[in-house]
This record gives C-alpha cells, sequence and structure tokens, in this order.
C-alpha cells in the first residue's frame, strides 16, 4: 500500500542535510577524546619505554665499544691456545655485535619505534652478560689445557651480573609477567652455571660439596630483587593508568568546552537573525503604522510572528535537551500507531522552507503498526527527519518513508540489555536522493553542539541540534536511529529509527503487530 | 526635524539592492528601505541571484548577507568589485557574523561598509543612506582606514596570545 501526500519542497535544495557534525579539526578531537582510558595508559607505557631505552642506549653504547676494544686486545695480546683462541675471537664478535645493536637501537628510537629498540637493548646486553660462562664452558670441555681455576670467580661475576640484567628486564618490561618469565629464565641459568662451576674437577671436593649453599643465595637475591621491581611497576603503572584517565577526562572536558564555544557562536549567529527579524517588524509597524495598507500590516506581523516562531522553536531546542537530560526515565509509553504520526509530520513541515515546487513524499506503512511510546517525542523525529529530507535533496526526487517489523539491531540489543536477546522492533525508515552524507562524518551527526565543515560553510539553517534530539527521544523511548549514506550524491541517505512494539497485553497493539507482521517486506 | 524625516528627504530615486536567503529579513531590509528611505528595492535570495539581479537593475547600492547558498557574500562582493562595471557600486555587508575575523574578511573582500544584525530599520536606513552620500574616493579612504585598524587590532591580538603562552 502507497501513499502520496505532497510536501512543499525546499527553498534550495544545492545544501547539504542539516546533520549536527563538525570540522575537521573538531572531528580529530572528538576521535582522541573518544580514545579510551587503557588506550592513553598504552600511549604512556609505550613512551616510557621508549625513552628509557632513549637514555639507556648511547649509555651502553660507548661502554659496550671500549668493551668490544679491550676484547680485541685481549684477543691479540694473549696468545690464547686453541679453543680458546676461538672463543675470544667469538666473544669479541658477540661484543661488536652488541655495539653495532646499541646503535641501531639508538636509530630506531629516533625513529619512534619501541619494540625495536628494546630488543636491540636487551639482546646484547644478555648476550654480553651471559654468554663468556657457555663458552668458557664450552672450551674447558674441549681442551684439556684450560683450566678450571678461573671458572669459579667468572661465574660467580656472571651471577652478579644477572642481577644487573634483572633490572634492566624490569625496566623494560610492560607487564609483570614478563619480568617474572626473565626471573625464572635466568634461575635456571644461574642453576645451570653454578652447577658446572662448582663440579669442575680439580674445583675440590670441598666446592662441590658447597653448592647446595651456594646456589640458593643469588636466587633469593634475584627473586627480592624481581620482588621489588614488580611491587614498583605495580605502583608506577597504577600511576601511569589514572594519569591517563586524568589526561582522558581532560580531553574529553577541553573538547565539550570547544564544542559549546563553538555551540555559542554558532547560536548566537542564528539568534541574532530571527530577532533583527521580529524586532525590526515591529519597530517598522511602529514607525509607518499610519501609512500601511491592511495587507502590509498583516504581512509584517506575520514576519515578526514568524522569525519569533524560530526564535522560540531554537530556544526551545536548547531547553528540550537539558529537559530530557534531567526528565529521563520519566516517560509513559502509549501506543502510537505510525502511518498517523509520519502524515501528522508531513503537514508540520514548516512551509516557508518549501518554495520552489511541490514535493513527493510515498509513505508505505502498514495502517496497523503501531509503536510503544511518547506520540510527541516520534512526531518531532519524524518532523526532523522528514524535514532534513526534503530541504535537502532535489526537488524533483521522492522522498520515501516505510516501516515493518525487524529484529531489534544487534548492537542496540546488547547496549540495552548488555546481551544479545534480540526482540521485535517497528522500524520506520525515511530515504531521500540527495547528496547523501560522507561516511566519514556519519559517526559525528548525531552529537551535540558539533556541525559538519559544511554546513558551516554554507548557508544552511539549523540549529545543529536537531539529530541530537532525535537520538535523544529514540534512546528515551527503548529504540535506536542510525543513517546509511554512500556520501554519493543522488543516492541520498537512508535514516533508521527502530522503535518498541506495545506489550502483547494490549489489544489493539497486539493487533497492529498482527497486521504489520503480515504487511511486512514492503 | 526627526531622524525619519531627514532620512526622506535624502536619496530618494536611488536603487538598492538587497541579497539575503531568508525571507523574514529580506522583506524587513527591503520594507525599512522603501518605507523609510523611499529607495527603490531589487532583492535577491542567493549570491549568483543576486549578481544577475545587480547587472539587470544596476543598483546604486548592494546590501549583502554573508552566508548564502551558491555564491557567499565575500564572493559576491569580489565579483561585484573583480568587474569594471560594478567596481564602484558601493556594497554594504549585513550579516549576523560578529567577529573580528568576520569583519576584517568583509573589509578584504572589498565592502565599504560592515553591519552586523540586529540592526534597527532606521539604523539600517541611515548607514545606508551615509554610504550612498560618501564620494567614492571617500568610500575607498575610510574603507583602508577600517581595514589597517582591524589589521592593527588583529596583530595586537596575536601579541597578547603569544605573551600569554
Amino acid at each position: 500500500m502507497t501513499d502520496t501526500v505532497a510536501v512543499p519542497p525546499a527553498s534550495d535544495s544545492s545544501t547539504k542535510p542539516d546533520t549536527n557534525g563538525e570540522p575537521e579539526e573538531q572531528a580529530q578531537q572528538t576521535q582522541q577524546a573518544q580514545q579510551t582510558a587503557s588506550d592513553m595508559f598504552g600511549g604512556y607505557e609505550w613512551q616510557r619505554r621508549l625513552r628509557l631505552a632513549g637514555v639507556l642506549l648511547p649509555i651502553f653504547a660507548p661502554i659496550q665499544f671500549l668493551l668490544a676494544i679491550l676484547s680485541i686486545v685481549i684477543v691479540l695480546d694473549s696468545h690464547f691456545p686453541p679453543p680458546l683462541l676461538q672463543i675470544g675471537i667469538f666473544t669479541a664478535v658477540i661484543i661488536a655485535l652488541g655495539f653495532v645493536s646499541y646503535v641501531a637501537g639508538i636509530y630506531f628510537v629516533r625513529k619512534q619505534r619501541t619494540g625495536p629498540a628494546i630488543l636491540c637493548l636487551i639482546i646484547p646486553a644478555c648476550a654480553t652478560i651471559l654468554l663468556p660462562v657457555p663458552l668458557y664452558d664450552f672450551a674447558y670441555r674441549l681442551s684439556a689445557h684450560v683450566s678450571g681455576d678461573p671458572i669459579v670467580a667468572v661465574t660467580l661475576n656472571i651471577v652478579i651480573a644477572t642481577f644487573a640484567l634483572l633490572v634492566l628486564v624490569g625496566l623494560l618490561a610492560s607487564n609483570r609477567w614478563q619480568l617474572v618469565g626473565a626471573t625464572i629464565l635466568l634461575n635456571l641459568f644461574t642453576v645451570g652455571i653454578m652447577l658446572f662451576a662448582l663440579r669442575v674437577p680439580g674445583m675440590g671436593t670441598s666446592m662441590g660439596q658447597q653448592a647446595q649453599m651456594f646456589i640458593p643465595l643469588p636466587l633469593m637475591v634475584q627473586w627480592t630483587v624481581a620482588g621489588i621491581l614488580i611491587a614498583s611497576m605495580d605502583v608506577s603503572l597504577r600511576t601511569i593508568r589514572e594519569l591517563g584517565e586524568v589526561r582522558v577526562a581532560y580531553a574529553q572536558a577541553q573538547q565539550l568546552d570547544d564544542l559549546k564555544d563553538q555551540f555559542i557562536t554558532h547560536i548566537n549567529h542564528e539568534l541574532r537573525s530571527p530577532v533583527m527579524a521580529m524586532q525590526g517588524h515591529i519597530e517598522l509597524l511602529l514607525l509607518t503604522g499610519e501609512t500601511l495598507t491592511p495587507e502590509e500590516r498583516t504581512s509584517y506581523l506575520e514576519h515578526a510572528k514568524h522569525a519569533g516562531d524560530t526564535l522560540s522553536s531554537l530556544v526551545m531546542s536548547i531547553l528540550d535537551i537539558r529537559r530530557i537530560e534531567q526528565e529521563a526515565g520519566t516517560l509513559v509509553p502509549e501506543p502510537v500507531p505510525v502511518k498517523a504520526a509520519v502524515e501528522a509530520a508531513a503537514q508540520l513541515i514548516d512551509p516557508r522552507e518549501a518554495t520552489v515546487s511541490g514535493r513527493e513524499l510515498r509513505i508505505d506503512i502498514p495502517e496497523s503498526l503501531a509503536i510503544w511510546g511518547d506520540p510527541v517525542r516520534l512526531r518531532q523525529i519524524l518532523i526532523n527527519l522528514l524535514s532534513n529530507a526534503v530541504k535537502y535533496s532535489a526537488p524533483e526526487t521522492p522522498v520515501k518513508v516505510t516501516a515493518r517489523l525487524v529484529t531489534e539491531k544487534p548492537a542496540a540489543s546488547a547496549r540495552r540489555s548488555g546481551q544479545q536477546s534480540q526482540r521485535l522492533m517497528a522500524e520506520i525508515t525515511v530515504r531521500d536522493y540527495g547528496l547523501g552524507i560522507p561516511p566519514e562524518q556519519i559517526p559525528l551527526l548525531f552529537k551535540r553542539f558539533v556541525r559538519l565543515p559544511r554546513d558551516l560553510a554554507s548557508n544552511v539553517v539549523g540549529n545543529g541540534l536537531g539529530l541530537h534530539l532525535c537520538q535523544l527521544f529514540a534512546e528515551e523511548m527503548g529504540g535506536s536511529i542510525w543513517v546509511e549514506s554512500s556520501g554519493v550524491e543522488g543516492e541520498g541517505s537512508t535514516f533508521h529509527v527502530q522503535l518498541p512494539l506495545p506489550p502483547a497485553g494490549i489489544a489493539d497493539v497486539t493487533n497492529a503487530s498482527a497486521s504489520a507482521t503480515d504487511g511486512a517486506g514492503i | 526635524m526627526t531622524e525619519r524625516e531627514q532620512l526622506d528627504g535624502r536619496q530618494a530615486s536611488k536603487t538598492v539592492l538587497v541579497v539575503d536567503d531568508n525571507d523574514d529579513l529580506l522583506s524587513l531590509i527591503a520594507e525599512s528601505l522603501r518605507k523609510l528611505g523611499h529607495y527603490t528595492v531589487v532583492t535577491a535570495r542567493d549570491g549568483a541571484e543576486g549578481l544577475e539581479r545587480y547587472f539587470e537593475a544596476r543598483p546604486d547600492c548592494v546590501v549583502i548577507d554573508v552566508k548564502m547558498p551558491k555564491l557567499d557574500g565575500y564572493q559576491l562582493v569580489k565579483a561585484l568589485r573583480g568587474d569594471p562595471d560594478s567596481s564602484a557600486t558601493p556594497l554594504v555587508i549585513l550579516t549576523a557574523m560578529v567577529q573580528d575575523k568576520d569583519q576584517l574578511a568583509g573589509f578584504l573582500s572589498g565592502a565599504d561598509e560592515y553591519l552586523t544584525k540586529p540592526i534597527g530599520p532606521l539604523e539600517l536606513v541611515r548607514a545606508i543612506s551615509d554610504v550612498l552620500g560618501r564620494s567614492e574616493a571617500e568610500r575607498r579612504q575610510r574603507q583602508q582606514a577600517l581595514l589597517e585598524h582591524l589589521e592593527r587590532q588583529e596583530r595586537q591580538e596575536q601579541q597578547e596570545r603569544g605573551e600569554g603562552n
């Protein structure tokens, strides 16, 4: 069933929808402010580790360079027998590569690449500290010429060095489990090298027997260091997280402040025209009253009244938002026939906005379909959507309004109940064939205090609150609103409003639902 | 003699083109100029129509809103200033944009006068009458002085903002 209602067209079809939006820079601000606290926290953590790497790498690099030179000198000067010579050369190469890695790390810090920078810091530090003992052990196994005497001293030095390594890992780790893992690995390494060192033939049996006493001590110290680091990490992470939350709150407050400033500037502009028109016509009437014809007087009064209506509508829109926010939950729903509401709304579109030619409005809605909500709120939603559709599409193109029964949109369902239980809803669709809305600006449409750049640049009359109000009304009635648009001229926009159906216990509503189901698939 | 009587005696038979996309304001401005200033008034509802009407009616003065479809007020002023046939016509911007930067943009585009809404009918007619009463040289001189004043003001504000930071 399709009804056609003549709706007055817009005065200007060249402009695009009067939608709430914002300029590009504000879009960026919005996105920034929409960052979650955890995103912000991640950003802080990323920066902290990058800065730490930026401090440590320039310190480690020259030390490693000197160490590499020293290793090379020792290898050249000491006349080690094979395989110690090869081991010495290998160690010198590892140390030299460590220097190269540190330099690469400095490069990555400059490129703001935290992950590679940290790897370039940790890997050579581990290699430099941990490799000598296994290499020495390896050399020992290969050659009888290598004395076991210095291995205890070397091993103990390395064990001490593992504490430094643990601290380094603790500083650069992004969570406690990385530190726990590193501590376990260092425990295993420590136990391994100590068992080997203390049981080398020639160390004496007493050293071997005392291994049970030597080994637990470094392990305990390693876990003590790890414990202190974990405690410190927890405290600093909590602080960083709190700082992140403060920063998010600050960014959001700043964004709201900017939007309010912009809103005030915009409203200031929008108020001036109707104020001038209303006051001016009355003043003109007072100044020239005696010379005017009755038609002129009527015309002045009509213009003054219209300006007053515009002013009143603007002020009411602003007050409505406050009222709705304050009165949330006070709605007393009732069954509202959709088709009648659409037809009433079509008649209430301001005829002054439509001065070019007639417009075809195709209404395709089952007679019996009703929603469970407030008739005034539904009418306001429809007036706003129809008005936008009519104003911002070419006069010769139709505007289509359809309605049918659907399963609730999953996102709305999840938001409402916190789970995926979906109910049957009435979906009203308002489709136009105008310029459409750029997809990247769609998320901004329903925001308060914002306008799209193109609206700001054009002469589009509007308070920038219409769609925000629609969203408030829809959500207040337990529904949702969204828009689909490719942004391609001629393809236009499709606004969808989903609203709940009347409860099954209400007789006429039950009938309406049944009939609407029959008539679905419009 | 009242202000209205003074206005009645001046500038009669001059033509003013009013370009504004708001019907209520278009009616008010046109009626004020007709009834209080006895001007012949031609109207247009957007910048492009304004340009067209200008060359049809050859008005003595143009009152131009800024935010308009097709061609905005600044563009219309530039277009009229850029054409030798219309470059000498007094151009008055009448807008709800009240910030200094908007005013600067208005004068930079070539307007002779920048009026902000709301403005009463008498005040509006007086301003149009004043603009029409000035010679082109006087208008250019005044425009230049206003521009310099606004630019100086903006520089000072920028400096203060810089010091504030």
